[in-house]
């Protein structure tokens, strides 16, 4: 039984303020778990709150709704709309210089931009937890050459090498999704190794040791659960970073290839003078498009660094 | 010093090794050589009489030989300053190299001297007006900086400041067949730099303003203002002498965005420099090229980061690499 019931009890008869004020603390922490504190907190950042409401329609617009709301087929040619303006025809942003319905294109390219960013950050989260996890939890040795190998890959130029291998790998978005994964995860690794060195010497830790739960149990249940708050923000964070460096390199032709559209690859055209200057919507509707998505869920990541970080829990 | 210094290099060495296995070896593992994309298809047929002539070329360019035996050969004449031949272009990558390095570094250094000469004094401003109607409007700029394609702001900025207003140039680095005059080549510059530049804006002005701020919080800065000192002495001489140090080391750090922003940028601008350059060498697999371009792009960065981290320690006596 906690101790405020038995104190209440036994100053029943006069009930003074102090008790009132207690009972009224307690009544108000019930149901007051970590995550209800966050979700006020989040709840309180009112971008954060916006750009999850923008995310949320742009998922349900650009997965299950792409079909339905687009009104064109995905890659259908119409040659009597070719690279016309908005409205034309019935087509509510334009064509492009194939004639394909821009409005259609831009929601099932968000379906492909989208899961780019989410795979990729996917691969790259997973790489990061496996060798920030074990450079931080085994130290020593394994440690050095895990952070050196990290250090290293640091120095490289990262979207000169992503190209380099896209390119020989042949450009697909497959191949996008691997690569944008497999190179950029060393910032979180760093950032999962500082974290896990800091709670292994937590009391807990040793209780879980000498109660018998081996190495790998106390790395994958008790200390990695620990960092979700800075894995959860840094994995919103690279899903923007996946969705814009798609776009740069769909626009160079090296991501997502034609037919298939993604938003990058939409913006490919305007390379030229002619459409850049007479076709403008085939190159800002996915602009916007990118930008607007990249916001809403860099405020989302913003969002949840403040409702999850430690030192604002009093707030 | 000196030692930290050589420590380092010690660890570059290695780094740009690795590097140049691991793309000599995907370039030459990958189906076809040069010989292959020197050669067009249709003539391939009738070259069907001649079967030695294929055999002949690759043991005239060495191709016959075994992979290990190549990369030897190609790291003894690179150490020599011979990266060889673009199979492509016909003449020696270093030459090739050498024309397009100075249009690059003429690109990345004008734009980061726009995001020097912007984003500190605007991240100073903000930390200083702290909470003010002006702090917000640059915290949101920077959310909004962050989240648009880079390449996107530079096609925007083609549209609005050369086609409709016709104030700038859209490409190329200068004017074809007119003089050459600093105007000229200035006009040419500000778009691609300032496109360029405008993603480290964002950056900078982030860390300059948390810097600063932390900075403002400690009690020499406490102690200045007691002893009566004016507000700008106080900011100018004791506290942003001290904020500027962490950002120095950003700028260490960001410069391998720099040089895949510049790539984006080279295109888009049809600026004749290292980035176009290492892309179209890709697609055509001129891999001489691709090994050169990629070397010079990692040497670039790992001597970038190395002067920065000797710079923190030159400018920041409380660091002594020697002594960890």
């Amino acid at each position: 039984m906690p101790m405020w019931t038995r104190a209440s009890a036994m100053m029943k008869p006069n009930h003074s303020s102090a008790v009132q004020a207690l009972e009224q603390a307690v009544r108000r922490s019930k149901g007051d778990s970590p995550g209800n504190r966050a979700w006020r907190r989040f709840r309180r950042h009112r971008l954060a709150l916006l750009g999850s409401i923008v995310i949320t329609i742009m998922l349900i617009a650009c997965y299950p709704l792409a079909d339905l709301l687009g009104g064109w087929p995905r890659d259908g040619i119409n040659l009597d709309a070719i690279g016309k303006p908005p409205g034309y025809l019935g087509h509510l942003l334009g064509t492009d210089m194939a004639g394909r319905d821009l409005w259609t294109r831009l929601l099932h390219g968000g379906r492909i931009s989208l899961s780019v960013g989410i795979i990729a950050t996917s691969i790259r989260m997973a790489l990061a937890i496996f060798l920030g996890g074990i450079a931080g939890f085994y130290g020593g040795r394994i440690d050095n050459l895990i952070m050196r190998f990290t250090d290293a890959m640091m120095l490289f130029p990262t979207f000169v090498v992503l190209i380099m291998v896209v390119t020989y790998l042949k450009p697909s978005i497959y191949n996008v999704m691997i690569v944008l994964g497999i190179l950029g995860w060393e910032g979180t690794a760093r950032l999962i190794r500082g974290q896990i060195l800091s709670l292994k010497n937590q009391d807990y830790v040793l209780a879980a040791r000498t109660v018998g739960v081996p190495e790998m149990g106390i790395l994958f249940t008790h200390l990695l659960p620990n960092t979700m708050s800075v894995l959860v923000v840094a994995a919103t964070f690279g899903v923007a970073g996946g969705v814009l460096t798609e776009a740069g390199l769909s626009f160079l032709g090296l991501g997502v290839q034609l037919p298939t559209p993604s938003w990058g690859n939409m913006m490919n055209s305007a390379q030229t003078l002619n459409i850049l200057e007479q076709h403008w919507w085939i190159w800002i509707f996915p602009g916007l498009a990118t930008a607007i998505s990249v916001l809403a869920i860099n405020f989302i990541g913003d969002g949840l660094r403040d409702a999850l970080d430690p030192r604002g829990m009093d707030r | 010093m000196g030692m930290y210094i050589l420590r380092r290099l010690a660890l570059v060495i290695p780094i740009l090794f690795f590097m140049s296995i691991v793309t000599f070896a995907l370039w030459n593992l990958a189906p076809g050589d040069p010989i292959d994309s020197l050669i067009n298809p249709e003539e391939l047929e009738k070259l069907g009489q001649y079967p030695d002539l294929l055999k002949d070329l690759r043991q005239a360019y060495g191709l016959d030989k075994p992979i290990w035996e190549r990369y030897l050969i190609w790291l003894r004449e690179a150490l020599q300053g011979n990266l060889g031949y673009s199979f492509v272009r016909h003449i020696p990558v270093v030459e090739v190299l050498g024309e397009r390095i100075a249009p690059t570094l003429r690109l990345t250094l004008a734009a980061m001297a726009i995001s020097l000469l912007l984003g500190i004094p605007l991240g100073v401003v903000s930390a200083v007006r702290q909470y003010s109607l002006l702090d917000y409007i640059l915290t949101f700029l920077v959310f909004i900086w962050n989240s648009v394609p880079g390449f996107f702001i530079a096609l925007s900025m083609v549209y609005i400041f050369s086609i409709r207003l016709k104030w700038f140039p859209a490409i190329g680095m200068n004017t074809t067949g007119a003089p050459p005059s600093l105007w000229d080549d200035l006009r040419h510059l500000i778009l691609p730099a300032t496109a360029l530049g405008l993603e480290g804006v964002a950056s900078l002005l982030r860390y300059t303003r948390n810097s600063l701020l932390d900075v403002l919080r400690q009690e020499y800065v406490t102690m200045a203002r007691a002893k009566g000192l004016s507000e700008s002495v106080v900011l100018l001489r004791h506290a942003l002498r001290n904020a500027l140090l962490p950002v120095v080391t950003i700028l260490g750090l960001r410069i391998p965005s720099l040089f895949g922003g510049a790539l984006l940028i080279e295109v888009i601008f049809n600026w004749p420099g290292m980035g176009r350059l290492s892309i179209q060498a890709m697609q055509q697999q001129d891999y001489n090229l691709i090994l050169g371009s990629l070397l010079f792009f990692g040497t670039l960065t790992l001597v970038a980061n190395l002067v920065t981290d000797i710079a923190y320690a030159y400018v920041d006596p409380r660091i002594r690499y020697d002594e960890a």
